[in-house]
């Protein structure tokens, strides 16, 4: 029996070895299912005034629990918008560093901004304003921007149709792509597709070819295009001419041509990226066998031209060009 | 529908006959029943739903008992049911509703195919009691019995499978005394072939009775899927092992034990990316002390048992109270979903569960907020005390039971609920204080409070929940066999709780407050007869009010006439 008692205490005390058990909190937070919204820290800004060439700014905020928030800045001139959206606890560098970009175009200018907290969950709104001294600058090789008021006059001549109501000119405007101009493309022509063509070339920045990487999967083109809502005919083609055989020009029998062509466009300015390894050589709008080498080149990328066009039969046209860059790995985050 | 039922008898007797001639033993047995109800719904804020519903079945089991020699026993029933209002043959139904068969191996090893009754311990395969069962008196059990028998729950906790079991034994001379090894599989799920792997839940245990004094036992269970049986590479893996001891003292007027059970689980989906493993584990242990000249039973149980610790033969319910009562399912002008009350309990095998769940089910808080899922139930630990005392002159008994648990892990928040639960149930003979009256008269008692209790600053954590229900009944043998019934049974939960959601995977995804203020009562007055041990007839009234003061649930009451006809064979 003693035997017996002895084992059985020997049980009784096996029972209680130590066992690791996790006891994280299970499921969601009830603050977070349940609790009324509330501040714990107010929203803040790092600065009020910000040169983005050297300087960012932070929002911060805590809040008592989970929470949805939308976090918009407003250029009070450009009417450009930035936003930051999160599901989260705080607000700080994590997710609400604001370096000059924009959501939805035209870019941030020298302006003043208005900022505006949203708390989704809660319908509070928290306003403040910040001054842009320097705008966000962009890193790449700017082919055009307008700001001279004018389009490069180093660019051989456009060709430009003899149709009513022919526009192809820069344009000053508050609300432009990016700072204060634009270029204009309009006309009706009723004998041809073609309205006009812009040729700009990589001598009038002072090489034969355009500054760009070799590798065509790292360098994409950018440009912001604006058609007006009334217009539903514009096309625009994009055509990249290739000096493959390093000549100091482009022969279109024997080199390659790659292109991009867009229609259907959506409201506003909108930002176009495409990656140059995607562009194609196209005749009548197919893509084709380009007669070239056959590979995509940009380091021999000699000009870009920009063909304005429209279906003769459906009368005026118009689209507006701003801010065209090449960007190495990744597109443009204006 | 009597041409089938004839033709069934005939054939029966001419096998019995000739069965008897060559010495083997084939004989029928059964059980038919006739259950009517009457019911008469009433809500002030309801003039859509009707007044009155009449509804019932007669029902007869038969089952033919083949015992082809000595070592073999094949046992197969067909049940022939119609509903009330269904006559020649609308409204029959015809099913077969066991078969099973079962013998002995080289007079060594028991076995038993098809369909088969299952239990082993409290934290791997068991049925537990019905919500509220505990807490009240048993005076229902002639609705809980139909109930009961109609679901396989009438075999003292087991869970009906279909699949297969063998049990053997080992005598040794030395040190131990026995070993008993037992073992089944079972299918839970068919695949499907594409989506849905073949499910199956076996497992076993072995018990080494070392003396009388001592017995160990260890215990494998698992859930799983079998792969291949369908395209889908996911498979559910869901074991669970424990072991239990018991060590026992007895002397001429006490007896003592020390008994405990502790062991883990895992669970996991196997080749899913986005399955979670738990791993878990728990302990119950405690002792129990028997005065046998007062007889007075003293239990003491100390348990832990993890929040990820998941054992879906353990912790399954009986009652699924996700679904809708049959009677009155929507109700009000509004005709929303009727929430399930005490009496649906006694009357709606609907509502319950016959086959184990991965997951753990709904439960409602205002029938039990501590053990929902009985001893198993995930993330509690604290004391279970219990004292049972029967008078050696049979004039009255009393158990008694305080359980104080809380959290082990907190829901949604770092602090703890806690569980507060003391029940007590008396019966008094009071015939035995009369000399001269030989027929019974019995008066019984039942009270519960449960409190459930989570402190907190923050005001939309803290939680309150308060249950009592109070059960008294009278029982009085008016006649040789004749007996009738006055019962009265309230109960009330009021305060809040959270309801946690989970996913399949077992996470708590979200939760929903609950908000109580109920009170449910019951009145019943009845007769019952008994032609013999397996015959009676009863005849019951009750008026049950459901009665919500949330301002938002709609109450009701509802009068009931019941008409209950037993006959086993």
């Amino acid at each position: 029996m003693k035997t017996v008692i002895k084992i059985g205490l020997l049980l009784s005390l096996s029972m209680f070895w130590a066992c690791e058990r996790d006891t994280e909190i299970d499921g969601p937070q009830l603050v977070d299912l349940f609790a009324d919204f509330e501040f714990v820290e107010d929203l803040t800004l790092t600065r009020n005034t910000v040169d983005f060439t050297t300087q960012d700014v932070v929002f911060n905020a805590k809040f008592n629990k989970l929470t949805t928030w939308e976090l918009t800045i407003t250029g009070l001139e450009s009417q450009a918008v930035k936003r930051f959206q999160g599901i989260s606890r705080q607000m700080d560098e994590s997710n609400a560093q604001w370096i000059g970009a924009t959501t939805q175009l035209p870019m941030f200018k020298t302006e003043k901004c208005l900022i505006d907290l949203h708390i989704l969950d809660d319908s509070t709104h928290v306003t403040d304003t910040v001054e842009i001294t320097v705008p966000k600058v962009n890193e790449g090789f700017i082919v055009a921007d307008f700001e001279d008021g004018a389009i490069n006059p180093k660019w051989e001549d456009p060709f430009l149709q003899s149709g009513a109501n022919m526009s192809f000119r820069v344009v000053s405007d508050t609300v432009a792509g990016q700072g204060y101009f634009y270029y204009d493309m309009g006309g009706a022509v009723s004998w041809d597709y073609l309205i006009g063509l812009v040729y700009m070339d990589a001598d009038a920045y002072g090489a034969p070819t355009f500054p760009l990487a070799s590798n065509p999967e790292n360098v994409y083109f950018n440009f912001m295009l604006w058609v007006p809502d009334e217009i539903t005919n514009a096309i625009v083609l994009f055509r990249f001419n290739e000096d493959d055989n390093g000549d100091g020009d482009f022969n279109a029998n024997e080199e390659d041509q790659w292109a991009y062509e867009l229609q259907d466009f959506e409201s506003g300015w909108q930002l176009i990226s495409i990656k140059y390894s995607d562009l194609q050589y196209l005749v009548n709008g197919q893509p084709a066998d380009p007669n070239g080498n056959a590979l995509h080149n940009p380091d021999k990328l000699n000009q870009v031209e920009l063909l304005f066009l429209a279906d003769p039969s459906t009368g005026f046209s118009q689209a507006f060009l701003d801010y065209v860059i090449f960007t190495e790995g990744g597109p443009l985050n204006p | 529908m009597k041409k089938t039922l004839l033709f069934i008898g005939l054939i029966s007797m001419i096998f019995s006959a000739e069965a008897q001639q060559k010495g083997k033993r084939i004989w029928l047995s059964g059980q038919a029943r006739n259950v009517l109800f009457f019911d008469q719904y009433s809500s002030p804020a309801d003039s859509i739903s009707p007044a009155r519903q009449n509804s019932g079945h007669t029902m007869v089991d038969l089952a033919a008992n083949i015992q082809p020699n000595k070592n073999t026993f094949i046992h197969g029933m067909v049940r022939v049911r119609n509903d009330y209002g269904g006559f020649w043959s609308g409204g029959v139904t015809f099913d077969v509703r066991q078969l099973y068969l079962k013998g002995v191996l080289a007079n060594a090893i028991r076995y038993q195919i098809g369909d088969i009754n299952y239990k082993m311990t409290p934290y791997t395969l068991r049925n537990p009691e019905h919500d509220l069962e505990g807490t009240m008196l048993n005076y229902t059990d002639v609705y809980q019995e139909i109930l009961d028998y109609d679901l396989f729950y009438d075999f003292q906790n087991s869970w009906r499978q279909q699949g297969a079991a063998v049990d053997f034994g080992l005598e040794f001379k030395k040190f131990i005394k026995e070993v008993q090894f037992n073992g089944f599989i079972s299918r839970q799920n068919p695949s499907n072939f594409s989506t849905i792997n073949e499910r199956l839940y076996g497992g076993g245990n072995i018990t080494a009775v070392q003396s009388k004094y001592l017995s160990v036992g260890v215990n494998y269970i698992n859930m799983f899927d079998l792969l291949g049986t369908a395209t889908d590479s996911m498979a559910l893996l869901n074991p669970v092992i424990t072991s239990t001891y018991e060590l026992k003292y007895e002397k001429d007027k006490y007896k003592a034990s020390l008994f405990g059970e502790l062991g883990n689980s895992s669970w996991t989906m196997r080749n899913d990316t986005n399955s979670p493993q738990f791993n878990d584990f728990f302990y119950d242990l405690g002792l129990k002390a028997l005065w046998k000249p007062m007889g007075l039973e003293l239990t003491a149980r100390y348990k832990n048992v993890g929040a990820r610790f998941f054992s879906p033969g353990a912790q399954t319910r009986r009652l699924d109270y996700s679904s809708v009562p049959l009677s009155y399912s929507r109700y009000g002008n509004d005709q929303t979903a009727r929430s399930i009350g005490f009496l649906d309990l006694l009357r709606d095998g609907s509502i319950y569960n016959t086959t184990l769940n991965t997951g753990l089910g709904a439960f409602n808080p205002a029938y039990g907020n501590a053990s929902p899922y009985g001893d198993a139930t995930p993330n509690r630990q604290g004391f279970v005390v219990g004292l049972n005392q029967k008078d050696k002159k049979k004039r009255w008994d009393i158990n008694a039971q305080l359980s104080s648990l809380s959290q082990i892990t907190g829901e949604g928040t770092s602090s703890l609920k806690s569980y507060m639960d003391m029940r007590a149930r008396a019966n008094l003979y009071l015939d035995k204080f009369i000399g001269s009256w030989k027929k019974q008269i019995k008066l019984s008692a039942a009270f519960w409070m449960e409190s459930t209790d989570r402190a907190s600053n923050l005001e939309f954590e803290q939680v309150n929940l308060d249950n009592q229900s109070i059960d008294v009944a009278l029982d009085i043998e008016v006649m040789k066999n004749g007996f009738i019934l006055g019962s009265y049974r309230m109960l009330s939960s009021v305060g809040n709780d959270y309801l946690a959601s989970r996913n399949g995977y077992q996470e708590v995804l979200n939760y929903t407050r609950f908000d109580n203020n109920l009170t449910e009562t019951m009145y019943m007055i009845g007769g019952r007869y008994e032609f013999s041990k397996k015959s009676s007839v009863s005849i019951l009234w009750t008026d049950y009010d459901m009665n919500h003061q949330d301002g938002v649930t709609t109450s009701f009451g509802m009068n009931s006439v019941a008409i209950l006809y037993n006959l086993k064979f």
